[in-house]
């Protein structure tokens, strides 16, 4: 027999209690499981669950309890190279945790496929983590557990040694995340299963350089403190490294990054500044993590001399800058940048204060978001689903099952939505809603319910001073107070839709229509006098007003654009 | 050249755990067909020296030829002509005797099964027997059996015969002899039991502060008392030891 085979085959041996055990274990989580009912995607996680916690177990028990009892000092005297015995180790680690795997895979199918219902086995197969993710993972325990039990005698505290290591190794790819996002790179993100993988092998290095060559060095103190001070010094390097390069990123790409893309501006109120967000999109592992992590920076350029102004870098604000409530700029307080996590609104992030004092600008930076942004808020903000937020931090909820409303309204503050279906009216207690595609006022406390429009398609859209709500049907634009439900001027019968209403800080009234089925031409529309001005090659995504100045947008290219008032191009603010 | 034909030759070995030496510039030569003795204080640096030549411990500094091989590149070569037993063999529970033997004969080329089988006879070794259930002179005959029976050219032995009964002893060593007889090997012995010496070697070295003090035939250097060391008084720390002598 080879040697190495009969060293894993020794090894694996002397793992039988082991794998019994986990065996054993394995069986009496799926018993649980399925006393209580679970479904063939619980059993898939349980079993991935139990996968890891094995691997770390039997990762732990490969060297720490052979150190302890001297077995390992007498394999040492056999005529075997370390690195045969370190192969040896691993080799039976790996399948220790295969044969786990399988076990666990055959009971469930087993069980499934005699007592589950039908479809359940292919149920629970597509349940199990795809092996591409797995098995770094594991690697990365496996490697971690071996490391960290060359290091102790006992098993038990290689598992909690292997526990701080892995939680250090989290908190680290986190801090580099951090420091390479503002490269506008997202390596962990994009690749974490490589990075898990890369980790592991470094780790499996590390561990067979340590057994093979310096085996009575693994207890030494000052050996461990000199690793430890290397590693946080690696540590230090690499993060000063990656800011180096952010800073350079930045100073040689910035706006003409390709990856950038602009998203609504605002003006100053002298309308000589612009100032919009660019983000470059995220490519996380998964859809949530790529729309809560935007690589955000903060643009202001100066109308008359083309010069731009990075306010916030990348890093600053960690998410989002796109709806209303996120940007003002007036004369009282200047610009007002607030960010926070669309998901979950505890996530706020940071707000500063731009101001302009004689054609310069100056950045503040504002100690309390919430408080500096809390009474600019609209006080319509609508919201779909349950809850409205009004701008003292106070909510209304709005029960809402499927068409019908459950009325309340309490003073709670908590996740908002962005929503399409409800626009509160200046009204206390009531609000407009679209139900079963009709407009409708709704005063919350009667009950009473009076209908505004019919055939109605798409969503409301309240204007930026609230005081309007736009609602389409098929063959008319309808702009409706918010106060009482009357119309507000006569409705403009065509066939093009009414997609939003334009911002701008003065007050006026624009909406943007689009044609159907079309994205190249659109037009604004004045409500107060109906004129219209037709837009083409215009992306309109982030159509914004600037004053009497007219319009910025960003185009098919992907390039700035600043518009007259009669649609016509002045200038290309940012040319990519 | 005589380094290159004995089995065994240090020189300027320096070993240190942290800041402490343990071998601190040691030269020693093992010569072929010897027996040698090996003694000293505790923590002298015995064993250390056992695991440099059988390369499981790579020095700081020195060069060390075993069998002619670099133990810290050849190891696994040079541990299959080495037979090396110690003080405990550490061997899973589970396992019997008879598996313990059968595990090392897939890892020894050499391994002869005939052999195996002769030594377990002439030193009443029951393979069948569960390992959890040797006693202490069992478990040390099965390390005596295991270091055999490849028919090693170099024996190294650290402190095999401690803690055992006469019987057990003397079983021991004359087993040690007969193979020295047989095979033409070289020992190495590391003991504290001056009548294992006696019954085993034919020369002592002694070592002391990282370097080997003294060295010469074993009836010579018993009866010298110089430079500061007493070889008797060495030899007679083990209270068991001084015993036996006795």
């Amino acid at each position: 027999m080879n040697a190495n085979f009969a060293l894993v085959l020794h090894e694996l041996r002397n793992a039988r209690a082991s794998l019994l055990a986990a065996a054993g274990l394995t069986l009496l989580v799926l018993a649980i499981l399925h006393t209580f009912a679970s479904t063939p995607t619980e059993s898939a996680a349980a079993i991935a669950f139990m996968w890891s916690l094995c691997a770390l177990q039997f990762a732990c028990d490969s060297f720490a309890t052979d150190l302890a009892s001297g077995r390992l000092r007498t394999r040492s005297a056999l005529p075997v190279s370390a690195r045969m015995l370190w192969g040896a180790k691993l080799a039976a680690f790996v399948a220790s945790v295969v044969l786990l795997a399988a076990f666990g895979v055959a009971v469930e199918l087993a069980w499934q496929a005699g007592c589950g219902r039908a479809g359940a086995c292919s149920e629970f197969v597509n349940a199990l983590p795809p092996v591409t993710y797995i098995l770094p993972l594991l690697a990365l325990i496996g490697a971690t557990g071996m490391l960290c039990s060359l290091m102790v005698e006992s098993a038990l505290t290689a598992m909690l040694l292997s526990g701080l290591v892995l939680g250090g190794l989290w908190g680290l790819a986190l801090a580099f995340e951090e420091s390479t996002r503002l490269t506008g790179e997202d390596l962990i993100s994009r690749h974490p299963m490589s990075a898990a993988l890369l980790c592991a092998v470094v780790f499996f290095a590390i561990g067979q350089i340590a057994f093979a060559r310096a085996q009575r060095r693994l207890g030494d103190g000052a050996v461990r403190l000199r690793a430890v001070l290397v590693a946080a010094l690696l540590c230090s390097i690499g993060l000063a490294g990656t800011a180096a390069a952010a800073s350079w990123h930045w100073a040689t790409h910035g706006l003409e990054d390709g990856h950038l893309q602009i998203f609504p501006s605002i003006a100053s109120p002298d309308g000589r500044f612009v100032a919009f967000m660019a983000a470059q999109q995220r490519r996380g592992f998964n859809s949530r993590s790529a729309s809560q992590r935007q690589l955000t920076s903060v643009w202001v350029i100066d109308l008359e001399t083309s010069e731009r102004h990075l306010i916030a870098a990348p890093g600053q604000f960690a998410s989002d800058w796109y709806t209303r409530r996120h940007r003002e700029w007036s004369e009282a307080e200047g610009l007002v940048v607030f960010t926070e996590s669309s998901w979950n609104f505890g996530g706020d992030t940071g707000a500063l204060r731009l101001r302009t004092v004689d054609g310069r600008l100056g950045v503040e930076p504002l100690a309390d978001p919430k408080q500096a942004i809390g009474g600019r808020l609209p006080e319509w903000a609508a919201v779909t689903e349950q809850r409205v937020k009004n701008a003292c931090g106070k909510a209304t909820t709005v029960q809402w099952k499927g068409t019908e409303f459950e009325r309340k309204f309490e003073g709670e503050f908590s996740s908002t939505h962005i929503g399409i279906g409800i626009v509160l009216s200046q009204r206390p207690g009531c609000i407009l809603a679209l139900r079963e595609k009709q407009l409708r006022f709704i005063d919350m406390s009667s009950g009473q319910e009076r209908v505004l429009l019919e055939d109605c398609e798409g969503s409301l859209a309240a204007s930026p001073d609230s005081l309007a709500v736009l609602a389409c049907t098929e063959t008319g634009v309808h702009v409706f107070s918010t106060d009482d439900g009357s119309p507000l001027h006569t409705p403009w019968l065509r066939k093009e839709w009414a997609v939003k209403w334009i911002e701008g800080d003065d007050q006026s009234h624009e909406l943007l229509l689009r044609r159907r089925g079309t994205n190249s031409i659109s037009r604004i529309l004045d409500v107060a006098n109906g004129c219209e001005v037709e837009l083409e090659g215009m992306g309109l995504r982030c159509l914004a007003r600037i004053r009497d100045r007219g319009y910025t947008d960003v185009d098919a290219h992907g390039d700035l654009v600043w518009l007259n008032r009669a649609g016509r191009t002045v200038k290309v603010l940012v040319d990519r | 050249m005589k380094s290159n034909s004995n089995p065994v030759a240090v020189k300027g070995l320096c070993v240190a755990f942290g800041k402490r030496p343990v071998l601190d510039g040691l030269d020693f030569e093992l010569q072929r067909g010897s027996a040698t003795a090996l003694v000293g204080d505790n923590s002298a640096g015995k064993s250390t020296l056992l695991r440099v030549l059988l390369g499981t411990l790579v020095p700081d500094r020195g060069t060390v030829a075993v069998l002619g091989a670099d133990p810290a590149r050849d190891g696994a070569r040079l541990r299959a002509q080495v037979g090396f037993a110690a003080d405990r063999i550490e061997v899973p529970n589970w396992m019997r005797a008879g598996d313990w033997l059968k595990f090392l004969s897939r890892l020894y080329p050499n391994w002869s099964r005939a052999e195996e089988q002769r030594l377990c006879a002439l030193l009443e070794l029951d393979a069948k027997e569960p390992v959890r259930a040797l006693s202490k002179g069992n478990r040390a005959k099965l390390g005596l059996v295991a270091a055999l029976a490849h028919r090693p050219r170099l024996l190294l032995l650290d402190e095999p015969f401690s803690g055992l009964d006469v019987g057990t002893r003397m079983k021991l060593a004359a087993t040690v002899i007969e193979h020295l007889r047989d095979e033409n090997c070289s020992v190495l012995l590391v003991s504290h039991s001056i009548s294992d010496i006696e019954r085993v070697c034919d020369r002592v070295a002694v070592l002391s502060a990282g370097r080997i003090a003294r060295e010469g035939e074993l009836e010579s250097l018993a009866r010298e008392e110089r430079g500061g060391i007493n070889l008797e008084a060495a030899l007679r720390r083990e209270p068991a030891a001084m015993e036996l002598a006795i």
